[in-house]
């Protein structure tokens, strides 16, 4: 049997989606490393570009041109009018920019006019690069929650606005790519909270119901870790019945706030359980299922990123 | 006790809007600031919610999506003054973007045929449930329509989750400049003079075979009728701003202790400040108690992870019966007696607390980079539970006001 990580990189396209804040950058720079050690090459996209991807490569300025930063791994940041450029070149033509001054000025209000647009435009780009066979794996760092959808159905809601065109010529091979399981997959990332997780299984449902892609994997991300054993818990509520009883601590002077800080920690880790289950047992039991625990660092970095992927590839080896 | 500058707002606003990153907890701050306003404050209160985690839904009694806003029942709250009943009222909506555009084209269109005519387009379709913006703007318009109904001394109102947070300060102005763009004016055109027109032909050829002649012709339609709102949305769209830009209105920024939504959060508060914008605070959330981290405790937190051993010695000697006097609770003893574990236990709380004291470092340089704000930053506790109740609630939003 393939190890569940084996058969996430084996995708072609992955798109990493999930609500604002849960760490999607970090997870999709994290599968990113695995599948470049692997001997892949790599590109991550970001899709809503914050730059976040190159920073943690040390580079200061990534752009729509992949940048090698690593060994079989490229960084990309998505541009729906430099896409647009791209494709206009591919399949007008079209000398640039002469001809396209006007087009320039007034896309964005096209783009804003017809959504889909620039939806067909991000998936285009990735999909184009699939195709083309520029990469093994292309990871996107995809939008969160809100816009996904829209992203992954716009091949199919492009066939009702456009019935002809370039643009609805264009849709039959995404579809086909975005389609195909052993091509292309999600992969749901959340953080142990009622909203992430509760959107999650919403997003679940609404890319069952209107895209053709499928689930590859999902990640929780950022959980506290459960603390003590049934008997550690016993002996550690003697120890805070002790500091309640204002029991003079000698050597152990300064415990309460160790005590305080457990018993903070404790309780945030313990309302994740359930959450994490419920995550769980809603997705198909084959799913692979990651639980990647919180990281305490003062700064999100590369090497935070790292621990991520090496976590990832315990969690996934089996 | 003195009332900090977050209260004053709460007591004196007409509009708080609350922004920044996704899942730093903006809905249920608003939510907090909403209560106190109605409980302690004695305000008719407003929350207007865009998307709120479903148990804090449930907390404010809110089943679906309702434009219309509900009332929660707060009669069982506590004001803070003793025993003194809550005089105000706490009302709560959780848009509808669908209905809202809807109501919004109905509103401005010139008859009922134009309105039918724009609503059956499959472009609007498109626009109103999935133009992500479009959201934006909504949200923004739909506070405007229930300002102006006066029914609410203060309403609070939480902003779409968006790719930028500045995007719903963009959106009325956006929607102003879409109406008056030549591209408007363009695809109306009919489409012969389209044809003709110079200017335009090269985008023109461009558009045809890239979107299709059809989608044109579809979009052209739409936009004809859409047209005739123009007088309407425009002016909803200046009158907008203007309660934006008004004293009485303030914003809030809401961020996590984290680096991406701080950074976030300091560029949103410059550009709310480049508007003249009011920026009434920098919320930061989810914060430890300051007197977590002392010197003594990181030693011995330390110490136990060098050499367990002596110290779960030292804590059994003290749980053993009788060894310090009779203040341990009867009980207790019987709790830790085994070494091993009683180890393995300080390792645990020893680690914890190192973890926590990274994350209160963490907490202070990203307070450290806010230090502009300096004075109006609010921190906002980390709670041990999740919030399912008002109580809960109440006892958040107190946190936060009452601090300092």
């Amino acid at each position: 049997m393939t190890a569940p990580l084996d058969s996430i990189l084996s995708k072609r396209l992955i798109f990493v989606t999930g609500k604002g804040g849960v760490g999607k950058t970090t997870v999709s720079t994290a599968l990113g490393l695995l599948a470049a050690r692997r001997g892949l090459r790599t590109l991550i996209c970001e899709v809503e570009p914050k730059g976040e991807v190159s920073r943690f490569f040390g580079i200061k300025s990534g752009g729509f041109v992949p940048v090698n930063v690593a060994e079989n791994l490229d960084v990309m940041e998505m541009s729906t009018e430099a896409a647009l450029y791209e494709y206009l070149k591919l399949y007008l033509r079209l000398p640039i920019p002469v001809r396209l001054t006007p087009l320039a000025k007034t896309f964005d209000f096209v783009a804003n006019a017809a959504p889909g647009v620039r939806e067909i435009l991000v998936v285009g780009k990735l999909c184009y690069e699939v195709r083309e066979r520029h990469y093994d794996v292309v990871l996107a760092d995809a939008s969160s929650s809100g816009h996904i959808v829209s992203q992954l159905s716009s091949p199919q809601g492009v066939g009702d606005l456009f019935p002809i065109g370039l643009v609805r010529d264009q849709t039959d091979w995404m579809l086909e790519i975005l389609a195909d399981r052993e091509q292309t997959g999600i992969c749901l990332v959340a953080t142990a909270e009622e909203t992430p997780i509760e959107e999650s299984l919403e997003l679940n449902q609404r890319l069952k119901e209107q895209t053709v892609v499928s689930l590859v994997a999902a990640i929780v991300n950022k959980v506290i870790p459960s603390v003590f054993s049934n008997l550690e818990r016993t002996t550690f509520e003697g120890l805070s019945a002790l500091l309640d009883a204002g029991v003079e601590l000698g050597a152990l002077d300064g415990l309460a706030n160790l005590i305080e800080a457990t018993r903070l920690w404790s309780s945030l880790g313990e309302r994740q359980e359930s959450l994490i289950q419920r995550l769980r047992s809603a997705l198909p039991k084959q799913t692979p299922f990651a639980v990647v625990p919180t990281i305490p660092g003062v700064h999100v970095g590369l090497s935070v990123v790292t621990e991520v992927a090496e976590t990832l590839e315990v969690e996934l080896s089996l | 006790m003195t009332r900090s500058a977050l209260l004053e707002l709460v007591a004196s606003s007409e509009v708080l809007v609350v922004g920044g990153a996704g899942g730093v907890g903006k809905t249920t701050t608003a939510a907090a600031l909403g209560l106190v306003g109605a409980v302690d404050l004695g305000r008719s209160v407003l929350v207007i919610t865009v998307d709120p985690a479903r148990r804090l839904a449930g907390a404010m009694g809110l089943g679906a999506l309702t434009n219309d806003p509900l009332d929660v029942s707060i009669d069982h709250l506590q004001s803070l003054s003793e025993g003194r009943p809550p005089i105000g009222e706490l009302a709560a909506s959780m848009l509808d973007m669908k209905a809202s555009w809807d109501e919004m084209i109905l509103r401005c269109a010139p008859d009922a045929a134009t309105a039918k005519s724009i609503m059956e387009n499959p472009i609007y379709g498109s626009i109103s449930s999935r133009f992500v913006q479009s959201h934006d703007y909504i949200a923004i318009e739909n506070l405007y329509e229930l300002h102006r109904s006066g029914h609410y001394d203060l309403i609070v109102v939480d902003t779409p989750p968006s790719r930028n947070a500045i995007d719903f300060l963009e959106a009325p102005r956006r929607m102003e400049e879409f109406f008056s763009s030549r591209l408007l004016r363009w695809l109306t055109l009919p489409r012969r003079s389209r044809l003709v027109s110079s200017a335009f032909r090269p985008f023109y050829t461009v558009a045809e075979r890239v979107l299709g002649s059809r989608f044109l012709g579809d979009l052209s339609d739409f936009f004809l009728s859409f047209q005739s709102l123009h007088g309407g949305f425009v002016e909803r769209a200046r009158a907008v701003t203007a309660l934006l830009g008004a004293p009485s209105t303030s914003f809030l920024v809401v961020t996590a202790a984290e680096e991406a939504p701080t950074t976030e959060a300091i560029y949103l508060a410059h550009e709310l400040t480049s508007r003249s914008l009011a920026l009434g605070g920098i919320i930061v959330n989810r914060t430890l108690p300051d007197e977590l981290v002392t010197l003594r405790s990181k030693a011995l937190g330390h110490a136990i992870a060098d050499d367990p051993a002596p110290y779960a010695r030292e804590a059994l000697e003290l749980l053993r019966p009788g060894s310090s006097g009779s203040e341990v609770p009867p009980g207790v003893t019987e709790l830790g007696s085994d070494q091993q574990i009683m180890t393995r236990v300080l390792v645990e709380v020893a680690n914890c607390y190192d973890a926590m004291a990274v994350m209160k470092e963490r907490e202070r340089i990203q307070c450290g980079r806010l230090s502009t704000f300096e004075d109006r930053i609010f921190r906002a506790p980390q709670l041990e539970a999740e919030v399912t109740s008002l109580e809960v609630l109440l006892m958040l939003g107190r946190a936060l006001v009452l601090a300092e």
